[in-house]
């Protein structure tokens, strides 16, 4: 079962039949799949390329309009490998960029500008109008492994199976993963409901990587990882 | 920080359960619903064209769509060069200066996949020419006959039929296997990422009854 944390607007179930029309070509249950895992792609790749998100998308489902006919599997084997290719875009897409760490300053900012507005804010009326944005920045705002774990569970919707074959890590990697990001988000939502806000050093902790030189930040050292497969 | 409440503390089942869409912790609940809710219409606006990119691949048994107008090009203006080199009597026959002249060839004689050039295509026709067997020698050198040499759909490279992908590996092939990246590289077209500049890609479409099916995405 996956980890459907999203409302979706179809039922898993529907969702399952829509994926054998889409097989067979019917173009409304290819476009009811896109409309349900296209804008959990989209907030995956943004913690990816950030603003090149859009564009390593859309090229994503050309592809994935282009094979699916070919496609065999249920609902979870189709997200992950639509991820997984959404995954090898964006390492593309951070490789032809040159390596170029714009993407880890502006994930930064962002987190940066997540922590502080929502600050003394995390009450429960607050967080009933957590926006989306907002949300994504809190968890872009952990350690990158652990923050690609919870988006890969929590958001795309992945199982812990097939969220380890898209990051090409051993299942109890990813479970760790996602396990300590939680953990380290719940202890900032505690903290700030507590009144003791985390400090910027505290900041700097969980991003361990934002004081490093860029290229140990850069997004395409995460693309790497996958090529291990895990076997 | 050190009399923080016991509920806030997070327990591996419950990190499970908030990752599975379900869990009691009312503020992480909230973020990952948020995070995870339904899309926004900005964040669908490339519906449209992957639905035209879906009902453009119903079309099309080729895995390639952006090399075919590179070659209708090709064919279209070495036909035109031909045509007229035929109507002036010169050129085109002096390049097929064998007295076995090359009549409206087999399919699989078509310009291979690989060739984009116009003289390299030329060369192929004159080496393929040498190869025709004299059953065709005494058939005329005509104009519409090399047109439709040149207008003949790209052949294989290779004698064997073609297999269209839907066939090769669409679910409702049954126990027909998944294709490979050999598999679609025997059908004739180069491999569909090549044309994208991305010729190292083998993303097979599988779902998780294979073995590894994601893995054979990876590079």
């Amino acid at each position: 079962m996956p980890a459907t944390a999203c409302t979706a607007t179809v039922s898993h179930p529907d969702l399952e039949n829509a994926l054998v029309a889409a097989s067979a070509g019917d173009e409304e249950a290819f476009v009811a799949l896109y409309r349900d895992l296209q804008p959990r792609l989209l907030r995956y790749a943004t913690a990816l390329v950030g603003a090149e998100a859009e564009d390593v998308t859309a090229d994503t489902w050309l592809h994935v309009a282009r094979d699916l006919r070919r496609f065999t599997g249920d609902l979870d084997g189709f997200r992950g490998w639509v991820t997984t290719i959404c995954r090898n875009r964006a390492v593309d897409s951070a490789r032809s960029r040159g390596r170029r760490p714009v993407q880890a300053v502006e994930l930064s900012e962002i987190a940066d500008l997540a922590v502080v507005a929502d600050r003394a804010r995390t009450d429960d009326a607050a967080l009933e109008r957590l926006g989306t944005d907002r949300a994504l920045a809190l968890i872009l705002a952990l350690p990158r492994t652990e923050a690609e774990a919870v988006l890969l569970r929590a958001v795309v919707g992945l199982d812990a199976a097939t969220a380890a074959t898209v990051l090409g890590k051993r299942a109890g990697a990813v479970r760790v993963a996602a396990h300590r990001g939680l953990r380290r988000l719940a202890e900032r939502l505690d903290a700030e409901q507590d009144g003791t806000p985390q400090t910027e050093a505290d900041h700097a902790e969980a991003r361990p990587g934002r004081s490093s030189p860029p290229a140990q930040q850069a997004p395409v050292e995460v693309g790497r990882a996958p090529e291990a497969t895990d076997g | 920080m050190a009399e923080r409440p016991a509920r806030r503390r997070l327990t591996p089942a419950e990190a499970d359960r908030l990752l599975e869409g379900r869990g009691h912790r009312r503020d992480l609940r909230a973020v990952l619903d948020a995070a995870a809710a339904p899309g926004r219409d900005r964040e669908l606006r490339g519906e449209d064209v992957a639905r035209a990119a879906f009902a453009a691949a119903a079309f099309s048994d080729e895995p390639v769509v952006r090399r075919r107008p590179r070659l209708v090009g090709v064919r279209t203006i070495l036909a035109t060069l031909v045509v007229a080199g035929t109507a002036s009597g010169g050129v085109a026959i002096a390049a097929n200066d064998h007295a076995t002249a090359p009549a409206p060839v087999a399919p699989e004689t078509g310009p291979g996949p690989g060739s984009g050039h116009p003289a390299a295509v030329v060369g192929e026709a004159r080496a393929e020419a040498a190869r025709v067997p004299h059953r065709d020698s005494d058939t005329p050198l005509t104009g519409a006959g090399v047109v439709a040499q040149c207008c003949d759909p790209p052949a294989p490279p290779t004698s064997t039929p073609r297999t269209p992908p839907a066939q090769a590996g669409s679910p409702q092939a049954g126990a027909t296997p998944v294709p490979t990246p050999a598999v679609e590289d025997a059908t004739g077209g180069p491999a569909p990422d090549g044309v994208q500049g991305q010729t190292r890609r083998a993303e097979t479409p599988a779902g998780p009854k294979r073995a590894n099916p994601i893995g054979d995405e990876d590079r």
